[in-house]
């Protein structure tokens, strides 16, 4: 049958990568599970869940995680809003210039991000300096290695991630319909709250969701610049993994942030915006 | 939306007012990483400040001098082409078949292409470690080249099937009609055609590889270090004056393949 | 010998049928239009010739060879897309040379042919321009060029013309019947545009719900369509419900009654439909002399419409029927003011019976 050969034409296309992420994606992912399950010599073992269960720094640290992500979208998405309109609202040309300041800092390297912050946000930093200036007086403003730095940092490293599905629904919008609004009598903030907003909210839905799931997982800039109060799951892996030795531990908490990120791609996988998040699949 | 004009007689919007201020200050916040390094990485060599005081070029001899910066930066580029070339390798054939064919369970398998986008890097980091190091393999530059193959494929194929949607399927059918062989469409039709994407994904690619740190933290060790994880460790442990020097690097190659990459991605 | 020939052929996908087991052949030499609103079948019949997809069931020849499960690129077929189809990144030149790579022609030969058939489409300056570069109607004489080049056995054409303007596309349905007529070549053309299939085929196969509904030269097609599908979708046309009476006319519901043409199946009692062109329908006016025709009405004037060379006029009778007659339009032959009385006339031999259900068989 022709169809059939057509078939195995694209498997055959699609095969290599399949093998491959089978290989060294998937054999990954399970032995992370089953380390979760063994024991340093060898043995099955319950141990590194049941510690969880009971630990109170596991605890601390989980709430910190949804805490710290939940923060990071909302912050990100009020930053995030203003400048997918800005940028919808500017003609193509100054819109492909202007697109270049959000996809620099999308692709600059997360440690260039967190040094220069570093720099700018310490106790003799910048920012600190001319407050003082202003403000007078002599006690520094704490903006690092607290809250506030991981927020300034996440927030910074996440709002292209919001922006381009934002501005793509706000894109997809049809420039008649406001004007027609207009023409029928409505005022600016009537547009907005009726049209714009709403048309826009699957771009926002699929910013959020996507902001959620990096941060659940994020690493590097709670370890620089947040504290010792700031530990999200993915530095506390590391914590286990390194410096207690305690593999099953370190695994376990693995194996729960991945479940925790798989129920909320599966989420993103089904809402309208979402399909464009995942390159559309199928 | 779109289009810049005002209608006549339009009072001023007070969103609009709103959202431009908004919109410039986020711009400048994006910026200022960018903005901060590169006048800095002028200053002198102990100086930890900005704004700089002094103009010197110190710290990037310091840079260029100093053989384990170096070493770890040519470590980086060894690991970031071979990782780009097992992306470009494994991604353009595979986004091919995604986009142009149909088979059973078609959707699961693209799903699993792409998933290593969306899982945290952490447990990939931890899954790669456990199993190089069941192959006593960790620590070796083909270990990081197989793992950011992992997190710069999904990308290649991403990159790649917008390219595709954007080739008209008829010339493929045309070729095959006209005679070509499934390969000869292939690489005669459609791959010139996709050189863009092609292109733009690749440098994607090897810019994702030469900047990422979590999985190289975890599976190299002092011999193989790469530069992000040298970066790393200094910043959290002895933040150094040579890293603005670093990082204004860093921040032109960015911009570089950003701008080309863009401009590569315009052309399909 | 038939150059492709559909052997009791059908598809199927699931419970969904999208073409009926159908028999068709093409002759060497002929140019055969497939015709039909879409989704009649007439994509799916062109893919199963092409060799994008196989026949549930039946067989597939093409010149004189099963081909049911050969491959596209095996069966030595050209085609002509909607959207040229012209690679992009090749000149005029690639492009037509293409095929001719694929088959491992020398480069001695390739330069010779495609010059040659460049000439043939009157584009023997554009070899080393890319495809963007030239205009849509000059695209498509490429794309012909580039399968005439290779000599396929038949030339596949899905609707060739659809994304060229109204002028452009009639000079280029002469142009297409030229080179058919000078090269003698086998053309399979779709279209669902009636009036190209009446231009240009030899042979017009009518398509309607995954089944041929007839087949025939266009004249025969317009002028003895079998079914009120085929006389709707040919041509316009007034299709009234009717009865035939004893002595062989018609009466229909506006309570005229008039002469039909004779046929076989309209025996007296039967419920029909009575089909005549707006064309054939003559607007009596004062002096005329109107013995010439057997069947008269008498109707009020709703309004008239002038489409350039025609006038159509909308004439009301009884039982809220509507009757077009349409007329070659001169200057001094005055519209009709809507209300006025018309009176219209036609001969028995331009109505035309057709089955209610279904159509006539033979």
């Amino acid at each position: 049958m022709l169809e059939r050969r057509a078939q195995r034409l694209a498997i055959m296309f699609v095969a290599p990568a399949t093998i491959f992420m089978l290989a060294v994606f998937l054999i990954p992912l399970w032995k992370v599970i089953s380390q979760s399950f063994t024991t340093m010599d060898g043995h099955f073992t319950w141990a590194g869940y049941a510690e969880l269960k009971t630990s109170i720094l596991f605890a601390k640290v989980m709430w910190n995680t949804i805490e710290i992500s939940l923060m990071a979208t909302v912050v990100t998405l009020l930053f995030s809003y203003p400048l997918a309109y800005y940028l919808a609202k500017q003609p193509p040309r100054r819109r492909a210039y202007l697109m270049v300041f959000v996809l620099l800092p999308f692709w600059t390297s997360v440690l260039v991000k967190s040094f220069a912050f570093m720099v700018v946000l310490g106790e003799n930093g910048f920012i600190n300096q001319g407050l003082r200036a202003i403000l007078g007086g002599d006690l520094p403003i704490k903006l690092l290695f607290n809250r506030t730095g991981v927020m300034i940092g996440m927030t910074h490293y996440f709002i292209p991630f919001m922006v381009f599905p934002i501005l793509t629904s706000l894109l997809a919008q049809s420039p008649d319909l406001p004007k027609a609004a207009q023409l029928m009598g409505s005022g600016a903030m009537r547009i907005f709250f009726k049209i714009t907003l709403p048309l826009s909210m699957p771009g926002v839905m699929a910013g959020c969701l996507l902001t959620f799931i990096l941060s659940l997982g994020f690493f590097i800039t709670p370890s620089l610049m947040g504290g010792r109060k700031d530990m999200m799951m993915a530095n506390l892996v590391d914590f286990y993994m390194r410096e207690t030795l305690n593999w099953p531990v370190a695994a376990a908490i693995a194996c729960l942030l991945l479940l925790l990120s798989l129920a909320f791609i599966s989420l993103l996988s089904r809402i309208p915006g979402g399909k464009s998040v995942l390159g559309e699949a199928g | 939306m779109g289009g810049g004009e005002k209608p006549v007689g339009a009072s001023v919007n007070p969103w609009s007012i709103f959202s431009t201020v908004m919109a410039w200050l986020i711009l400048l916040f994006l910026m200022l990483p960018s903005f901060i390094v590169v006048p800095m990485s002028f200053g002198g060599k102990f100086e930890m400040m900005f704004p700089p005081t002094t103009f010197d070029t110190i710290l990037y001899e310091r840079f260029f001098s100093t053989g384990n910066w170096i070493a770890t930066t040519i470590t980086s580029f060894k690991v970031a082409i071979g990782a780009t070339a097992l992306a470009l390798l494994l991604g353009v054939p595979a986004s091919y078949g995604i986009v142009r064919g149909t088979y059973p369970g078609k959707k699961i398998v693209t799903l699993f292409l792409l998933s290593p986008i969306l899982v945290p890097v952490i447990v990939l980091a931890l899954g790669m470690y456990l199993y190089l190091a069941s192959f006593k393999a960790t620590g070796t530059d083909l270990g990081l080249i197989i793992a950011h193959g992992v997190l710069t494929t999904p990308f290649v194929i991403v990159t790649c099937m917008a390219g595709l949607r954007h080739i008209d399927a008829n010339l493929e059918t045309a070729a095959t009609i006209m005679g070509a062989s499934v390969m000869q469409s292939f690489f005669k039709v459609t791959l010139p055609l996709l050189k863009p994407a092609m292109f733009a994904g690749g440098l994607f690619a090897f810019l994702m590889s030469f900047d990422e740190v979590v999985v190289a933290f975890f599976i190299t060790e002092a011999s193989t270090m790469t530069l992000p994880v040298k970066m790393y460790s200094s910043i959290k442990w002895e933040i150094s004056p040579i890293l603005a020097a670093i990082s204004s690097l860093l921040t032109l190659l960015s911009l570089v393949i950003c701008l080309v990459g863009a401009a590569a991605q315009k052309k399909t | 010998m038939a150059m492709v020939r559909l052997q009791r052929a059908g598809k199927r996908y699931g419970d969904v049928v999208a073409l009926h087991e159908v028999d068709l052949s093409v002759e060497e030499g002929e140019f055969v239009t497939l015709l039909g609103p879409s989704g009649s079948g007439k994509t799916t019949m062109l893919n199963l010739i092409a060799g994008m997809i196989a026949p549930t069931v039946g067989q597939v020849f093409i010149a004189g060879k099963d081909a049911t499960n050969t491959p596209p690129n095996k069966r030595g077929l050209g085609m002509v897309f909607q959207n040229y189809a012209l690679m992009p990144h090749m000149t005029i030149f690639e492009n037509v040379a293409f095929p001719l790579r694929v088959r491992k022609t020398p480069e001695e030969e390739i330069k010779k042919k495609v010059a040659h058939v460049l000439n043939l489409v009157h584009l023997p300056q554009v070899a080393n321009r890319k495809p963007r570069e030239l205009s849509g109607g000059q695209q498509q004489r490429v794309a012909l060029a580039r399968c005439i080049v290779y000599n396929p056995s038949i030339i596949l054409m899905d609707e060739p013309l659809g994304a060229l303007d109204k002028k452009l596309r009639e000079q280029m349905q002469l142009e297409l019947k030229r080179i058919h007529t000078d090269l003698k070549i086998t053309m399979l053309y779709v279209t669902h545009d009636q009036e190209e299939a009446l231009t240009m085929s030899d042979r017009i196969v009518l398509l309607n719900d995954g089944r041929i509904e007839q087949m025939g030269p266009p004249d025969e097609m317009y002028f003895k369509p079998r079914s009120v599908f085929a006389a709707d979708f040919l041509g316009s046309s007034n299709i009234w419900d009717g009865t035939i009476e004893s002595d062989g006319s018609a009466t229909i519901k506006s309570g005229d009654k008039m002469k039909v043409k004779p046929e076989a199946f309209a025996k007296p009692g039967t419920k029909l439909k009575v089909m005549v062109r707006p064309e054939n329908i003559n607007v009596i006016r004062q002096g005329d002399d109107e013995s010439r025709f057997e069947n008269r009405v008498n109707g009020k004037a709703i309004d008239t419409l002038i489409l350039g060379g025609v006038i159509k006029h909308y004439v009301q009778l009884a039982n809220d029927t509507v009757i077009i007659a349409q007329e070659l339009t001169r200057s001094g032959r005055r519209s009709l003011t809507p209300g006025q009385d018309v009176r219209l006339a036609w001969r028995p031999d331009d109505s035309l019976p057709l089955p209610a259900v279904g159509k006539i068989e033979g």
